[in-house]
């Protein structure tokens, strides 16, 4: 063996950090950002049954003890981290399914499509709601007649639709390679059932956040027609009847 | 219509110089392969306009698909030239498009130099050691169910396959690839190998190393030996994680 080998494997022996921040960027995007997206698709799905229990759940939410802490550090910051590490991971890959047309190289470059079109869709969702909120356009409470408004436009629905889309889309792909990572899923066989599996919670979340919207949208006259029942009071044509902006 | 001849368009080029592609029409025999097709351009390397050209260079040597040096990139896809028959490729007289890999540096035509992959083997220590030449009597024994692990591993001949389709090893990155991983796999199971195992583990967490892969998969759908890569790539992911935790504890 000669010297330089030896000096080569010491080093490699030396560094783990490589591999630690990887596995760090794999379970960021499991807890707390895949967690947080579960709970955020749960809780605005309450706005299907009305203004009240979505603003009640919202409050819930609000009345938790040192939310900003959970927020800053729970929430934004793992986000941003697994979000600019994602990035960094995606420009090193050359995807070639135009050669190789795997069902697994198309997942593969799916997954970083729709990392950077969540990433987009985070950005713009964050800048106007929360940034608005802070800056006093928008009220903290009630958020509600302004989704409504906002989401009845074709141009705000289908940039919701596609942003929904794609975070739960990568969420549940993300899910699949999470398991396969980690050494969960090792044989060919459980990998095809984890395949399985991960569709099915993502064909779930995605029905449970596309409803979401399809209601905030019919309600203003939106794209698709909910059932009846759904038609009660609060119109947001009428502007009257809900106060959007603070004034 | 034609089948008289075979036409092969092929990406021609010094070292990392520009490309040029050149097309040839050869005899056409029955059970040729590429190989053939080739040695046919080397006896008259006259284009299919009728311009004088050069040989066109290509590696092969075992001719039965164990050595894997003559692979390269046929029709878009990477495999070896020995094994592609030209009546597969080109039934009706299609043209048979050839390049080098594009994930190693070219030499000449179709020849290139997988030099990172041996390296990758020699970061990995993917071998055997022996500690020295004196005779140490019989080997260990492996059991029957190891053995039908590890003989399928053992069947890479360090083509290139599936590191030239793996959409993570490529010049931004220092991705080692999945061929490396899977031996480690391999010689952290021989028993005289394992004894280098942490060693293996520890240059398999370093930059380029197994948390590099993307999951893609494409290097087990190219492997002309069918080695189960990604099975190994989980496997040694499961490794890598229990020694990174862990192994402080168990002695680093
Ligand atoms: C909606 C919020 C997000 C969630 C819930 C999420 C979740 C996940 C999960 C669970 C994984 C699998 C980790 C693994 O490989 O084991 C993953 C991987 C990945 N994420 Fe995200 N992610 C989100 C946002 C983003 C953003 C904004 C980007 C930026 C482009 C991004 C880029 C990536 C990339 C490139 C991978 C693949 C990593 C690899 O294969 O090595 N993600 N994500
Ligand atoms: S693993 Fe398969 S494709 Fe890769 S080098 Fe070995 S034989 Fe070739
Ligand atoms: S599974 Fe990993 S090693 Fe195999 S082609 Fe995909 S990224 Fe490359
Ligand atoms: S010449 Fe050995 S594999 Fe083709």
């Amino acid at each position: 063996m000669a010297p330089s080998d030896a000096a080569s494997t010491t080093l490699a022996s030396m560094d783990r950090r490589h591999f630690l921040l990887k596995r760090l960027h794999s379970l960021s995007g499991v807890v707390p950002v895949g967690a947080f997206l579960l709970e955020h698709l749960w809780t605005n799905a309450r706005a299907v049954y009305g203004r009240e229990s979505f603003n009640r759940a919202v409050g819930e939410i609000q009345a938790l003890p040192g939310l900003a802490y959970i927020e800053l550090f729970g929430i934004f910051l793992p986000l941003v981290f697994h979000a600019v590490y994602g990035l960094v991971i995606a420009a090193q890959g050359r995807p070639n399914v135009g050669s190789y047309g795997y069902t697994r190289n198309w997942l593969y470059l799916l997954q970083r499509v729709s990392g950077v079109v969540a990433f987009a869709f985070i950005g713009v969702h964050l800048w106007q709601y929360r940034v608005q909120k802070l800056l006093g356009v928008l009220p903290w409470e009630d958020q509600y007649a302004a989704l409504m408004t906002d989401l009845a436009t074709p141009r705000w629905f289908i940039a919701y639709f596609l942003g929904v889309t794609a975070s739960v889309f990568h969420f549940a792909n993300g899910l699949w390679l999470f398991g396969n990572t980690w050494g969960v899923t090792v044989s060919a066989r459980s990998m095809k059932r984890s395949g399985v599996l991960c569709a099915a919670v993502g064909a779930a979340l995605w029905v449970l956040g596309v409803n979401t919207l399809l209601h905030f949208s019919y309600r203003c006259g939106g794209v698709v027609p909910m059932p009846e029942q759904e038609l009660v009071q609060g119109n947001c044509h009428n502007p009257d009847d809900l106060p959007l902006r603070n004034p | 219509m034609g089948l008289d001849t075979v036409t092969l368009k092929i990406r021609r080029g010094e070292g990392p110089g520009p490309s040029r592609w050149e097309t040839f029409k050869v005899p056409r025999r029955p059970m040729m392969n590429v190989v053939s097709c080739l040695l046919e351009v080397q006896k008259n390397p006259v284009t299919a306009d009728g311009k004088a050209s050069t040989p066109v260079q290509w590696d092969c040597s075992c001719l039965e698909e164990v050595c894997g040096a003559c692979t390269m990139v046929i029709n878009g896809r990477v495999r070896q030239s020995c094994s592609a028959l030209v009546k597969d490729l080109s039934p009706e007289g299609q043209t048979v498009v050839l390049e080098p890999m594009s994930k190693f540096p070219r030499v000449r035509d179709l020849v290139v130099d997988r030099q990172r992959m041996f390296d990758a083997l020699r970061k990995t220590r993917a071998w055997v050691e022996i500690d020295g030449t004196h005779q140490l009597g019989p080997g260990p024994r492996v059991s029957q169910e190891d053995q039908e692990v590890m003989y399928p591993l053992s069947r890479c001949m360090t083509c290139g396959c599936c590191v030239e389709a793996c959409p993570n090893y490529n010049d931004r990155s220092a991705f080692l690839g999945p061929q490396v991983i899977s031996l480690a796999r391999l010689y952290n199971m021989h028993p005289s190998g394992s004894m280098q195992a942490s060693q293996r583990l520890d240059a398999l967490m370093g930059v380029g190393g197994i948390a590099d892969c993307g999951k893609a998969q494409n290097c087990a759908e190219v492997c002309p030996k069918a080695i189960p890569l990604t099975e190994s790539i989980a496997v040694l992911g499961r490794e890598t994680l229990k020694r990174a935790l862990f192994g402080w504890l168990l002695k680093g």
